[in-house]
């Protein structure tokens, strides 16, 4: 296994250099300059201020260079500086992903235990009214769009019943490092985290309910009915653990979302997240910010892949990787 | 039942513990730290809302005219309301009649005298000096240090402190400004922060100090408590600042980038004041109606700007004078503005605040193009343009009134325009096709500042700005790549010795004269087709005291130019 894990580790590398080289290609052939938006307000710009911002910035080399520049900086850890927000990158990128985190992991954790606790009880409840009015719940759920999701329960929540604030991660009236202020930055997340959470549950509630509907009607499960074994220790001990195995692919798959945040919901929200700045970053032609954000994102999906796989392994013993 | 461990791996149970201790510690790690400001829990505060975000205070890399004022202050400032100039950081501005703006015609050079108020300090309490004004310019008139706008500092030819309070400039060249040279042209920067990081010699990295943005310390009514990463701003009232200390203790200043949940923060009453469009017009509306009728705030809807038609400028079918009249005939503004913006947006006819002294003057010297289908057909037969048996209007050379119109995509204002006009034009035989654009597209090398057809779009009132805007020198050209924004192709001598001279010093009689002979030249050539005055959307809640909305945009003019006479009730 270790060595498996290893080959998988070292196979990294290249795949991850031709990413990064083809997205960096891909943001510089985005049409825009990142010039000109920081000039739009500035009253006698002369054609000669522009051209020397150009060369100071370093926008005149070639596309190889300034990629080479990049990654040169990337290889000794320090991806840069963020034209944008005027600070080192990753000063930029931290707290944003810290703050995505928060919000993703516990909109991950609650979404999918929901979703799979919802889609065993539709599976063994099937054709039952519950399994019905899940159903059609979740298909508007799918029809429902995050931002108007997220909309509507501003609305609701925040300007009707004034229960949680509208946006932003904390109140400016607290005193940060109290209780109030943790109180406060709870009730920040609770919209977002919801809306995130409803998205989850819609995801992989279908996908739990029909991979357990097929392994229960699996021949081992019935001679384990057969043995005597009642029906929570069919579904329990026997059957779940089966049927979470394309459950668990369709989560890895997902998971990056964990990091690339999402920006819908953070703008909606005024969250400033990860998905929120990678979108700034683009706009902006902040190819350094963006580029970290998106290496950021494959490595997190490259490594969410070869942790399904290990999973699997564990999940179903019938799976084993050769050295 | 718990999985046994094999080779050391762990069970279900520890995997869950595991998990559930990680995603605790990210929890706990994410709490929300900062410097907690127990003394002012007492003290005034509002939360201020805008768009923008900043990337710093500084004159180079991205900044906010708004963000910036807060915390630092310039020799000279700017009232938004009567556009004229006061003494800030300065004691009284330099005149020609006291003898402290001396110009000298035959060598075309200038001196001028600024004496700083006594007392002045940074926001740290180090002592604000002449030196420091002096090293600011050093700094800016360095070739490697990015300034955007090098104008003020290429022109300086020395700076003499030969006091603590004195500030002696030499110009090389005239300049009408130098008797107010505000913080977005020159300023100060801190010598006891700045200035061995200067010395070193690697700007680069001085360009990238933190100073700029999370360690700033200036002279403005507001000092830096918390950076917030550009995108809330924590700031308390400056104790040193120089008209004294302002009224509300302390600042929240948010970016919110989303107008949908900026109004549902005013609606939910979490601001007290909403910057610069940070709602859009159909928000605005909604809080006109909802909002400010419970007596909750007020809205303020100030024509800081103007959105115009412009044709093409090497389009040959454009170059008749009498075919841009037609086609300003054609629509009918007054209805454009009631529909698609309830009446609370006037038209426009020239480019000039309706706020200005000279507006009368320039307003009754001004050709008004009222709507009028039939004067405008009428113009168009005597350009040769008749419509055809499809009913598009074709000239004898076989050419046909079809061109392309361009509108930057997702500006619900300017599509909307766009759609209203194509259609009148339609009814009189001109034809266009649609092409819009996201605004990163349309700021592009490829395509900005030039289209083949037409193109809705606008810019500030901001006469001192004219000639960037009209004057044939600033033609938009390859060889500039395009990125001047002279963009209507106007070749009008005389205009641009109007707008050459209104760059000089000058008295202000003449200066008004100028500016109404601008007026009658451009409604008589068109070189844009006005359509109405933009408003800029301000909510202030009830409550806030003092806010005086600007009358023109433009980065002189701060909305919050007076911020330490506000208070809250």
């Amino acid at each position: 296994m270790l060595h498996y894990v290893s080959k998988r580790l070292l196979e990294m590398v290249p795949l991850l250099l031709f990413i990064s080289g083809l997205i960096y290609l891909l943001l510089y052939l985005m049409p825009g300059d990142p010039l000109y938006s920081m000039l739009e307000d500035v009253p006698h710009l002369r054609p000669e201020d522009y051209e020397r911002l150009r060369k100071l910035y370093g926008l005149d080399d070639p596309v190889y260079v300034q990629y080479w520049k990049w990654l040169w900086q990337v290889i000794q850890l320090n991806p840069g500086y963020s034209r944008e927000y005027g600070q080192p990158a990753m000063d930029v990128i931290l707290p944003a992903l810290k703050n995505t985190l928060v919000l993703t992991v516990a909109a991950v954790i609650i979404g999918k235990s929901i979703a799979i606790a919802l889609g065993i009880f539709s599976a063994i409840r099937q054709y039952s009214l519950w399994d019905y009015v899940l159903t059609v719940l979740t298909f508007i759920g799918y029809c429902i769009p995050g931002f108007w999701l997220a909309l509507m329960m501003i609305i609701l929540f925040a300007v009707k019943l004034g229960w949680f604030p509208t946006s932003g991660i904390i109140s400016p009236d607290v005193v940060p490092g109290t209780w109030t202020a943790t109180l406060d930055w709870i009730k920040h997340l609770i919209l977002p985290i919801a809306v995130l959470a409803i998205s989850e549950i819609i995801q992989v509630q279908r996908y739990m309910r029909s991979s357990l509907l097929e392994v229960l009607r699996q021949d081992y499960l019935t001679t384990a009915r057969a043995k005597g074994l009642s029906e929570r220790a069919v579904v329990g001990r026997h059957a779940l653990k089966n049927a979470l195995i394309p459950v668990v692919t369709i989560i890895a798959i997902t998971m990056p979302r964990v990091i690339g945040g999402s920006t819908v919901v953070e703008t909606v929200f005024g969250y400033p997240g990860i998905g929120r700045l990678l979108y700034v970053s683009i706009m902006g032609n902040d190819f350094v910010v963006a580029m970290t954000v998106v290496m950021l994102i494959a490595l997190t999906v490259v490594a969410f892949n070869l942790l399904a796989d290990i999973l699997y392994g564990w999940l179903d013993p019938r799976i084993r990787y050769q050295d | 039942m718990a999985r046994d461990k094999k080779d050391g791996g762990l069970n279900r149970r520890e995997f869950i513990q595991t998990a559930g201790a990680t995603a605790a510690g990210l929890f706990l790690s994410a709490w929300p730290s900062g410097k907690a400001p127990a003394a002012q829990v007492a003290e005034k505060r509002i939360v201020i809302v805008a768009q923008r975000r900043t990337a710093g205070f500084a004159n180079h890399g991205r900044s906010d005219t708004e963000q910036t004022g807060l915390v630092d202050a310039g020799l000279a400032g700017q009232n938004p309301v009567t556009l004229e100039r006061f003494p800030w950081l300065a004691e009284e501005l330099p005149s020609i009649k006291k003898g402290t703006w001396k110009i000298d015609q035959k060598n075309k050079t200038m001196v001028t005298v600024y004496r700083l108020r006594s007392g002045l300090k940074w926001h740290d309490g180090k002592p604000f000096t002449s030196k420091d004004f002096q090293f600011g310019w050093e700094v800016h008139h360095h070739p490697e240090f990015p300034l955007r706008d090098r104008l003020v500092p290429d022109l300086i030819e020395k700076i003499e402190t030969p006091d603590v309070r004195t500030i002696v400039i030499h110009w090389k060249a005239l300049y009408n400004e130098a008797y107010a040279i505000q913080k977005q042209q020159l300023r100060a920067w801190p010598r006891h922060i700045l200035e061995d990081a200067f010395r070193s010699g690697n700007i680069k990295a001085l360009t990238k100090h933190p100073y700029w943005n999370q360690q700033f310390v200036g002279t403005g009514p507001y000092r830096l408590v918390d950076y917030g990463g550009g995108t809330q701003l924590e700031l308390e009232a400056n104790p040193y600042y120089v008209f004294g200390k302002p009224k509300i203790g302390r600042v929240t200043f948010r970016v919110i980038e989303d107008t949908n949940t900026s109004l549902s923060a005013i609606l939910a009453g979490e601001v007290d004041l909403a910057l610069r469009n940070t709602i859009a017009f159909d928000g605005a509306v909604i809080l006109k109606e909802q909002w400010q009728t419970k007596g909750l705030g007020q809205v303020s809807l100030r024509p800081v700007s103007h959105t115009w038609v412009n044709l093409s400028g090497t389009n040959p079918l454009f170059k008749d004078v009498r075919v841009r009249r037609a086609l300003l005939h054609a629509i009918d503004r007054n209805a454009l503005v009631k529909n698609a913006f309830k009446g609370y947006v006037p038209v426009v006819h020239f480019p000039m605040s309706p706020y200005r002294k000279v507006f009368k003057k320039a307003d009754a010297a001004a050709t008004k193009y009222e709507y009028n289908p039939n004067r405008a057909q009428q113009l168009l037969a005597e350009a040769g343009w008749k419509p055809g048996a499809d009913g598009v209007l074709a000239n004898e050379k076989g050419e046909r009134m079809e061109f392309e119109f361009r509108a930057e995509a997702g500006r619900r204002g300017e599509e909307q325009t766009q759609a209203i006009v194509i259609d009148y034009w339609k009814k009189i035989g001109a034809q266009c096709s649609v092409k819009n654009m996201p605004g990163r597209l349309l700021n592009s090398e490829e395509f900005r500042n030039r289209w083949p057809g037409a193109m809705v779009g606008g810019h500030n009132l901001v006469v001192e700005e004219w000639a960037e805007r009209y004057h044939s020198a600033g033609t938009p050209t390859a060889e500039n790549r395009y990125s001047t924004e002279s963009v209507t192709h106007w070749n009008n001598a005389q205009a641009d010795a109007i707008m050459d001279e209104l760059n000089t010093i000058m008295p202000e009689q003449r200066a008004i004269q100028l500016q109404v002979e601008f007026a009658k030249l451009y409604t008589r050539d068109l070189p844009h087709l006005p359509m109405y005055y933009s408003p800029e959307i301000l909510a202030i809640k009830k409550g806030l005291r003092g806010v005086t909305p600007r009358i023109e945009s433009g980065g002189n003019n701060m909305n919050t130019w007076n911020m330490h006479a506000w208070d809250k009730t």
